[in-house]
């Protein structure tokens, strides 16, 4: 029965079904099968929507549009640019440090790509550096940012293993601090061997305007963390939160909020948040019908008959999410395999925040995997090349993204010393 | 027939267009609202996140039937692009039918769930559940609607050509 729910699944997913009504039909056939009544197809889908803590995903969606319409984006790059534009591969480094910050106030790695690379990809090339480059160096940048909270993934991870988002938040800060160094070391190291050109050190004065110029919209991240940490707010609340306050900014602060852009990015949000939701939803549907025949018993009883122990099964999850990421985008992937790998992770003592920063970290670098992974599409469409030629340049810095989240997977401490001295 | 389902189509989408979208910034203002009233007029709002998740839901469905029209779901395309045209083209229809076939099962029993439900009232604000699971077959007719204009559209240019 799993394998043959399982072929349907992977039959539909290659001939294009989109992943929600795929992984729906193979719950349906299921239903069918284990003989239990049609109802409970849309009674499931609407109890997987029906969560107040999912609510999240569409408010710091939403947030981070207008982040983006309210021109926050070219401030932060301003910032970035003077802080470390005079390092050897200056612009590469800016993409890196820009994303760092950008990704602080928006919460989906294609909009990130979109953002930073709508930018950053110009420039860029306007620099002497190849389309390819440029679209590689973005690409890597989006990945790591894909750790810094707030995050859609760690959110729906929280919300379908039952673990801490405001844990996840800050578990994920340390990661994300150390691929990111990682890459500008690497991007520091190629500059100097290919003679990439940087920029003058910008005077004091100039990274004070710059730093002040994007004061208001860093605080919004200090706003999110500090308020969850301090119960101030739920993490819904605190996206509810996020949205006003980029509202805020890109209103009467800045003014420069169109109305029918507004509109623009609400109906879009909707849009994502339904796509999201609706494969929640499918997921939650099959999982229900799969925990009724007991299948996730049995294969918790052979992965752990596998043997390898934490290390080995933190390898194995590295793999899993590697390839299902890069074909099911994100968000699914961690919606389809959370319940049934979150369990066996805290069988083997693994802590599940250690865990969810394991699995974000992996989802960085699998939804840039070339050639199929589906932000790496998004960044080639904003870079103008082809997925084959981005390939090249890109490589290196997946390689290096990898075996950093090796190192994180093996090393509990690097995820979990924050969010132990911050009292979670 | 083609003319008249592709202008119901139309009319369609921008209904759910406008009802997606308002129900997007009810449930930002409903969140909102909660942390105000908690803190400024201590105040625990009782209704808020029953309010909230009901749209969250209908916001849902209707996202993921909006997406539908604007082919936007999560999808693996990699295998069928590569495919020659006649092929593809017979994989793409069997898609479509798997998707209708969904979208029309969606309705169904979203029905009969609502009419199992018609007695049930919510807790906090009393209303009855059933409006709550009308999301369900309501997003199956939008989709069902999306597929069948999608689909004269492309017959209709493709007997043009």
């Amino acid at each position: 029965m799993g394998g043959l729910l399982v072929g349907i699944f992977g039959v539909l997913v290659l001939a294009a079904v989109p992943i929600g009504f795929a992984l729906a039909i193979a719950a349906v056939v299921a239903v069918v099968v284990a003989g239990l009544p049609l109802v409970i197809i849309p009674q499931q889908i609407v109890a997987g929507m029906d969560s107040f803590p999912m609510l999240a995903v569409p408010l710091f969606i939403l947030a981070g549009f207008l982040m983006d319409v309210g021109g926050i984006s070219r401030r932060l790059v301003t910032l970035a640019r003077t802080l470390v534009g005079h390092l050897p591969g200056g612009l590469g480094q800016v993409v890196i440090m820009a994303e760092m910050f950008f990704s602080g106030v928006s919460g989906s790695t294609s909009a990130d790509a979109a953002a930073i690379g709508g930018i950053m990809v110009p420039q860029l090339t306007a620099n002497g550096y190849s389309r390819a480059r440029a679209t590689a160096i973005v690409s890597a940048a989006c990945g790591m940012g894909i750790l810094i909270p707030p995050a859609i993934v760690m959110v729906v991870y929280g919300v379908i293993g039952n673990v801490s988002i405001g844990a996840l938040f800050v578990a994920s800060i340390v990661p994300a601090l150390l691929i990111a160094v990682g890459l500008m070391t690497q991007i520091g190291w190629q500059a100097r061997r290919e003679g990439w050109p940087a920029a003058e050190r910008a005077s004091l004065a100039e990274v004070r305007h710059a730093a002040l110029d994007a004061a208001l919209p860093l605080f919004m991240i200090v706003v999110i963390l500090g308020g969850i940490r301090f119960g101030i707010f739920t993490p819904t609340e605190a996206a509810a939160v996020a949205v006003a306050y980029a509202l805020l900014l890109a209103g009467p602060v800045y003014r420069s909020l169109d109305v029918r852009d507004l509109w623009r990015k609400i109906v879009q949000t909707a849009m994502v948040s339904g796509m999201v939701l609706f494969v929640v939803g499918a997921a939650r549907l099959l999982g229900w019908v799969l925990a009724v025949m007991q299948a996730p018993q049995s294969l918790a009883s052979s992965v752990v008959a596998m043997g390898g122990g934490q290390a080995g099964f933190m390898v194995l999850t590295i793999l899993v999410f590697l390839l299902l990421g890069a074909i099911l985008e994100g968000v699914p992937a961690v919606v389809l395999l959370t319940p049934i790998l979150l369990p066996l992770a805290r069988e083997l003592g693994i802590d599940p925040v250690h865990y969810g920063a394991v699995i974000v970290a992996t989802q960085g670098i699998s939804v840039f995997l070339p050639p199929v992974g589906v932000s790496l599409l998004v960044a080639c469409s904003v870079g103008g090349v082809e997925p084959g030629e981005v390939a090249r340049p890109l490589w290196p810095y997946l390689a290096l993204m990898l075996g950093l989240t090796v190192v994180i997977a093996l090393v509990p401490g690097v995820v979990l010393w924050l969010p132990d001295l911050l009292g979670y | 027939m083609t003319r008249q389902l592709r202008a119901l189509n139309r009319a369609l989408v921008s209904i759910e267009t406008c009802a997606a979208g308002v129900l997007l910034i009810t449930v930002s203002v409903v969140v909102l609202l909660q942390v105000l009233m908690r803190y400024l007029f201590a105040y625990p709002n009782p209704w808020s996140e029953e309010v909230s998740r009901f749209c969250f839901i209908w916001l849902s469905l209707l996202g993921a039937s909006l997406a539908v029209e604007h082919r936007a779901h999560f999808r693996f395309d990699q295998v069928t692009r590569k495919l020659d045209a006649r092929m593809k083209r017979a994989v793409e229809t069997g898609a479509k039918v798997v998707v209708l076939t969904f979208a029309l099962l969606l309705i169904a029993t979203g029905v009969a769930l609502m009419d199992l439900t018609a007695s049930e009232r919510s807790p906090a604000l009393n209303l009855p559940v059933a409006l709550v699971y009308a999301a369900a077959p309501v997003s199956g007719v939008l989709m069902a609607v999306h597929m069948l204009a999608g689909w004269a559209g492309s017959a209709a240019a493709g007997d043009a050509s």
